[in-house]
């Protein structure tokens, strides 16, 4: 490659991150509007929780409507919200009167450790056992774990959960079945992290099983479409050992489509893991958000979903750069 | 000259004094009592919203003048004694002379006066609009604190052991900020209760500690964390495995296997809170009282308790909860379950068949989903009123739809809730009193308000039930609501731990943890 090769690559490298930041953004704008809109039009508010469900006082509603500004139009509403946004000022949660990006940061870490830790482990153990079953396929291994992953496929998260907490908490008294800690315990320094781990087991193990079959699927479907390519028969066809076409050949070219797939499981950590968060009594944000969303609070769901946006966003553009740097055809489309 | 129910709540505070000095003088057995809360406390404030979740913590730190017990009766808290002027508009509460807050100052009268000041001002509390017939609250001397009214209620009374009315530090509140902003009311460092504020974890836990001084003894246990579980299922299995000593409002699926648990006790816990359809009484077809009467009459509540809550809830037929006996007038009730009379109605109201062999076609009953019996309910009383002739079909809502429909809207023909109809009788004027914001009916009847009113004008018992058992008698006729069943449900605990709250009728508070303790 010359040099002015080069250097019209590296321009349209440049002006497709650009092209690429700049739909982001306008996506994130167009999300931002459109979850403004749908929470606003969904029925109930916030206010009626604030008063209880058996207090219809009109005197109360209006002075709390008054005091949040909920008696401005929409439009007046949208634009100041919209303002504060922009300069990172995601408001004061009606219901709980805290900021809602002090709420947010407060509950993105034990979001961040379920979510990551299952994920890792779901990758890796989901990828090995597609790959056994790709290389040994039709064989009892493969039966067996394909018919187990397809069943795990299907059970909802929440019942297994609940399952796993009836049987190594309930029943044989291994684990615990709720929180982050324990209640009856102030533990500190190593005997925390392993009390926090304990209350982790459960939760993880449980993603771990729901998520594991996605990457499962995927390193075996994977494998196996490389292994039917004519550059592997090829290679076979020099005498090149199947050990040594597989580590260098087909692993590598059949992992990429699952490190896709953990990009995007990343990019919806927080939903991904709220029901799981709910059974377990887990501390993070899947449940701040089941919570505003059954409390209708506005500012709280509209800077759970920003984030939410922001943070698919980014990873999709993430995504699609690594995928233009591997294949340069994508910065000309 | 007093009044009667003064003689009533003296003997209360003198069963109390006769029975608390027992337990404070046992000895502490200490340990920590864990207890199920569903969520995060919206503050540590409880004086300005209505907040389920810091309910029970609020019980255990603070106090109020009045507080309800398990029979969600009230019984003296802070007030040791009160009384009503003769023509109803003073009210004046006595306070106890040895509460003190945490920080070695005297909680007295113009800690109340300010409180309720306070609240009556600032209307986004929710009790501002409660106190709208108080004109005034006075600190008389430092034990002594007058509510000066506006109009004649003493349902005040007993509102002031509900929500939003727990007596806050004035050294510590009136400092200029509002108490929104005071961050008192994100720590309550300086608390009067049983129990001490410790530490919030959002969405974990609250933990209180034992208070030495408190005017009631020192609790028995060391701590009580309340632990927030969201999930009902969850709490059960932590229950069962002993991570949590308490839960209450347990599921109803589980009665059953937790009755045959050594391990774990159940205990009824009832509420004045009855389960019944409210008809719209501005809807065109459901105006026509007939209708209602018919429609009443198709409601098999022996059959409703049985299969959608498996006999835990009995049926209701009085028109105000027969758990508070004193106010339920038990004689005319709603009309009893007859499908054939209740299609002898609707004929002898001058309604036909038409050729599929309905009176009445195209009604509605609005339910909402959270709680599945009620559309388990809905669905009985529809295939009863199918069998009379009535078209009734159910319609289940997510709860904020259906608060929107019918709550806000007022957008519907028939519709089913619960809601607590206390703590005093006068509660039925916010349902069914002309013009009133609970009242979804649309009711609106001139004698029914006046007996309301003439009700919460007198302090004597007597007279006042005599005006709700007369509000009841025309209720029954009308119909704007109709009663199926008293709600209930399953307060479940360790089998090692005594003293609960749910065993504190008469004694100590609802939700209040002074006097729980471990046992062998």
């Amino acid at each position: 490659m010359d040099d002015s090769q080069g250097k019209d690559g590296s321009r349209l490298m440049k002006k497709y991150i650009i092209r690429r930041i700049l739909s982001g953004i306008l996506t994130i704008f167009i999300v931002f509007t459109l979850t403004f809109i749908l929470i606003k039009s969904a029925p109930g508010d916030p206010i009626r929780t604030l008063i209880g469900q058996d207090n219809d006082d009109p005197v109360l509603q209006a002075a709390l409507e008054e005091k949040w500004g909920l008696n401005k139009s929409l439009p007046e509403q949208y634009f100041a919200y919209l303002s504060n946004a922009v300069q990172g000022d995601l408001g004061t949660s009606i219901i709980y009167e805290r900021s809602v990006n002090e709420m947010i940061s407060e509950k993105v870490g034990a979001t961040v450790l379920l979510g990551l830790t299952s994920a890792i482990l779901a990758l890796i153990i989901g990828t090995t056992l597609g790959i056994l079953a790709a290389r040994h396929e039709g064989s009892a291994y493969d039966t067996i774990t394909s018919v187990t992953t397809y069943t795990m496929n299907s059970v909802p998260s929440f019942w297994l959960g609940l399952m796993f907490i009836i049987l190594f908490s309930t029943k044989l008294g291994w684990l615990p079945s709720y929180g982050m800690t324990t209640a009856r315990k102030n533990y500190e320094g190593w005997a925390y992290v392993v009390d926090v781990m304990r209350h982790m087991a459960l939760p993880i193990l449980t993603l771990t099983m729901v998520t594991m079959p996605k990457y499962f699927r995927t390193a075996k479907s994977s494998v196996l479409q490389v292994m039917n390519e004519d550059f592997i028969t090829t290679l076979r066809a020099t005498g090149m050992s199947e050990k040594k076409i597989f580590s260098k050949y087909v692993f590598r070219n059949a992992i990429l489509p699952t490190i896709t797939i953990f990009g995007i499981t990343m990019a919806y950590l927080i939903t991904g893991v709220s029901l799981i968060e709910v059974v377990f009594s887990w501390p993070g944000m899947g449940r701040l958000v089941l919570t505003a969303i059954n409390q209708r609070d506005y500012p709280t769901l509209q800077g759970i979903y920003l984030i939410m946006s922001v943070s698919i966003a980014v990873v999709m553009i993430l995504v699609d750069i690594i995928y233009a740097v591997f294949d340069p055809r994508i910065r000309y489309d | 000259m007093k009044k009667v129910v003064s003689l009533v709540l003296c003997l209360a505070v003198l069963l109390a004094v006769m029975v608390l000095p027992a337990f404070a003088e046992e000895e502490r057995c200490g340990g920590t009592l864990v207890v199920r809360i569903n969520g995060d406390p919206v503050s540590f404030n409880p004086s300005i919203s209505s907040d389920d979740n810091l309910y029970k913590p609020a019980q255990n730190f603070y106090n109020r003048l009045v507080k309800l017990d398990a029979s969600k009766q009230i019984i003296p808290d802070a007030a040791e004694s009160w009384d009503v002027s003769e023509d109803g508009m003073t009210i004046t509460f006595h306070l106890r002379q040895d509460m003190y807050w945490t920080d070695g100052e005297a909680l007295d009268a113009e800690d109340v006066a300010y409180t309720f000041t306070y609240i009556k001002e600032h209307s986004t509390c929710y009790f501002s609009s409660k106190m709208s017939n108080v004109a005034s609250v006075e600190a008389v001397d430092p034990y002594t604190v007058v509510f000066n009214m506006a109009e004649p209620d003493v349902s005040i009374i007993a509102r002031l052991g509900w929500y939003g009315t727990f007596i806050l530090p004035e050294h510590v509140f009136n400092n200029g900020q509002e108490w929104a902003d005071n961050p008192a009311s994100t720590t309550p460092t300086v608390t009067s209760g049983p129990f001490t504020f410790v530490e919030y974890k959002q969405g974990e836990s609250i933990t209180l500690a034992a208070n030495p001084n408190y005017f009631g003894g020192c609790p028995q246990v060391d701590t009580v964390v309340f632990s927030i579980i969201a999930d009902s299922e969850t709490a059960v299995q932590a229950l069962l495995n002993g991570e949590i000593d308490e839960l209450a409002s347990m599921p109803t699926s589980y009665v059953e296997q937790l009755v045959a648990d050594d391990s774990v006790v159940l205990a009824l816990n009832e509420y004045p809170s009855p389960i019944r359809i409210v008809f719209n009484c501005l809807d065109e077809k459901i105006s026509d009282q007939a209708l209602r009467t018919a429609i009443s009459m198709c409601i098999d509540r022996e059959d409703i308790s049985a299969k959608a809550t498996a006999g835990i809830m009995p049926p209701e037929y009085a028109m105000y909860p027969s758990l508070i006996a004193w106010a339920s007038n038990t004689e005319d009730v709603a009309p009893a379950f007859s499908v054939e009379n209740a299609e002898k109605t609707l004929v002898d109201a001058g309604y036909t068949k038409d050729a599929d062999g309905y009176y009445v076609r195209g009604l509605t009953i609005d339910v909402f989903s959270s709680s599945a019996y009620y559309a388990d309910a809905a669905k009985l009383i529809a295939a009863n009123c199918a069998k009379a002739g009535i078209e009734l079909s159910v319609n289940v809502l997510e709860y904020n739809s259906w608060s929107q429909k019918v709550g806000t809207e007022r957008n519907f023909q028939l519709e089913m809730q619960g809601g607590f109809m206390g703590p005093d009788p006068s509660a039925m004027r916010d349902r069914i009193g002309s013009g009133q914001g609970s009242n979804y009916s649309g009711y609106s009847n001139a004698e029914v308000d006046e007996l309301l009113q003439k009700a919460v004008a007198t302090g004597v018992t007597e007279e006042r039930a005599g005006y709700f058992k007369a509000v009841q008698k025309i209720l029954a006729e009308e119909l704007p609501y109709v009663n199926i069943l008293a709600y209930a449900g399953y307060d479940a605990h360790g089998a090692n731990v005594e003293n609960l709250p749910i065993d504190g009728t008469g004694k100590w508070g609802w939700n209040e943890y002074t006097y729980t303790r471990f046992v062998d």
